[in-house]
């Protein structure tokens, strides 16, 4: 240990070194022009590294550390051989001198080969140009799926109408027609085996009157469907007012003789865009049931409101009249054939029409009824 | 209209006292009454529009035997009161009914679902598709008279 002590502290050679320092200094400077540089260097390798640790500090996420540990090492060597150059004059340690300026040159290649490391990694990656070009490309992709998204969202609630209006197709193909065809094969039976002339006629009626209503069926399906099928629906802005006023005319005699009472406030949303014969169709036929379905109580009062609800045209029909057991019936209130009172006009064939046609051109249909309170039906354009 | 009885007098031997009716279309009680005046089903029938009217009958005839029917057929597509909806009504009213009752329900609807709901109800003893025929009614009255208490 001693031995190497002495060896790497060996003085050898220290009365070179007043003749070195006498050679570096320009005659009249006193010969201190290497000392001072010396000192400045080594006190700017100082500073550089203290930047980089600074920078490593608050910087602890980034990329290149570790490039910024290499060269902090690295200019703290090269600081360190200018520091023990300037010492040297005091102190001719050269062979300490030499190894300090050996870990320095080693130090210096690994930072050379770390570089030309990173410099590849640099190259291969993108530039920011290429990044906000890629970030634009992805936005743009981004925004395309964002479109047929909505499109597709758009697309599957019309197929679950469809399909719902598909179900109830068959549901009143399965009911409704097939309740007159059963009738019929029934009423052949009898016809068959009956003797009497007297009571082969009676039955005979009863055939003329089932193949009327078979007929009307198949009419009312056949007006269904052509809803139903109907999708390039003509639009026009159509004015509240006129329709309301067109429907009342229809049914002015009922109203007069009812004494009923109809209010209609257009203000918020005096017209639309939609088909004409859809919209009539549809507020005649809401106006007729509140009429129809007015209780005898009292004397009926009919009141239309348009609305903008969520950017949406809403009217909004409401009735003082018998109003609907919603819990027993509210599910099948739209169905075909589905009459909810003993009223000789009932057909149960107005709401469900007027449920086609609105959800047809993309609407909703809903109400809300109380027994004996009224009915408030809302419809969302 | 109202409450339709017949009364088939001059029917001697009927396997069943009566038989009710719960259907809105005319024209199926009017072949269901002659079908069953043909087999001499029954002596009494009883006819109803939907279901409200015939709970309400029962209601009032709660205590008398004589005048609620052996077997009922029962339409599910009704207005005022569909067939699901009387059930549900008749089934906690059955207990208190003095009389053993067959409930058949009976419809010209072919859709699974109403088949498949059917099942769930142990009150009634078949689901029938119309158009029910001479040979059916005789069948259909028999097995309710044949039916342990």
């Amino acid at each position: 240990m001693q031995n190497f002590t002495n060896l790497l502290f060996s003085q050898d050679g220290k009365e070179k070194i007043a003749d070195r320092i006498g050679y570096a200094g320009f005659p009249g400077t006193g010969g201190n022009m290497e000392l001072t540089s010396d000192l400045l260097v080594s006190a700017a390798y100082l500073a550089i590294p203290a930047i980089f640790l600074f920078f490593i500090d608050r910087k602890k996420q980034n990329t290149f550390q570790h490039i910024f540990w290499v060269f902090t090492i690295f200019i703290l060597g090269c600081g360190f051989t200018h520091f023990t150059e300037t010492v040297m004059q005091w102190w001719p340690e050269f062979r300490f001198n030499a190894i300090t300026k050996f870990i320095t040159a080693a130090t210096s290649w690994f930072a050379v080969l770390s570089l030309i490391y990173l410099l590849r990694k640099y190259l291969a990656q993108k530039t920011p140009e290429e990044y906000i070009k890629e970030i634009n490309e992805r936005d743009k992709a981004q925004e395309q799926l964002d479109k047929k998204n909505a499109e597709l969202l758009a697309l599957t609630k019309k197929l679950r109408v469809q399909n719902k209006q598909l179900e109830d197709f068959a549901h009143i193909t399965s009911h409704n027609l097939r309740s007159h065809n059963t009738n019929l094969l029934s009423l052949l039976n009898l016809y068959a085996a009956e003797k009497k002339k007297e009571e082969k006629e009676i039955i005979f009626s009863k055939f003329v009157t089932t193949v009327d209503r078979l007929g009307e069926t198949l009419e009312q399906l056949v007006e269904s469907t052509k809803i139903r099928a109907d999708a390039g629906i003509e639009k026009e802005e159509i004015n509240f007012q006129e329709i309301f006023n067109k429907a009342k005319e229809t049914l002015e005699g009922q109203i007069i003789e009812m004494g009923a009472e109809i209010k209609a406030d257009f203000e918020k949303a005096s017209s639309i865009q939609y088909n004409k014969i859809y919209l009539e169709s549809i507020v005649l036929n809401l106006l007729s049931n509140a009429l129809k379905y007015s209780s005898p109580k009292r004397k009926p009062k009919v009141t239309l409101e348009t609305k903008i609800e969520d950017g949406r045209t809403m009217l909004v029909v409401k009735d003082n009249g018998l109003g609907i057991d919603m819990e027993m019936h509210g599910h099948k209130v739209f169905g075909l054939h589905k009459t909810f009172h003993e009223h000789k006009a009932a057909k149960g064939l107005g709401l469900f029409m007027t449920k086609a046609q609105i959800e047809a051109l993309g609407g909703e249909i809903s109400l809300q009824s109380e027994v004996d309170k009224g009915t408030e039906f809302r419809i969302l354009f | 209209m109202e409450t339709v009885m017949i009364n088939n007098t001059e029917i001697q031997t009927a396997v069943v006292d009566s038989v009710c009716v719960i259907d809105d279309d005319d024209i199926y009680q009017f072949t269901i009454s002659r079908l069953i005046k043909i087999t001499q089903a029954a002596h009494k029938l009883l006819c109803f529009r939907n279901g409200r009217e015939a709970i309400n009958y029962f209601i009032e005839q709660i205590n008398n035997p004589d005048k609620l029917p052996d077997v009922i057929f029962l339409d599910i597509n009704m207005p005022i009161m569909d067939g699901w909806d009387f059930l549900q009504e008749y089934i906690p009213l059955k207990q208190k009914l003095s009389k053993k009752i067959t409930l058949y329900m009976t419809s010209s609807s072919v859709d699974e679902k109403d088949i498949e709901r059917v099942k769930n109800y142990s009150e009634v003893t078949d689901y029938v598709l119309k158009p029910i025929t001479k040979e059916k009614v005789t069948e259909l009255i028999a097995k309710a008279n044949s039916l342990p208490l």
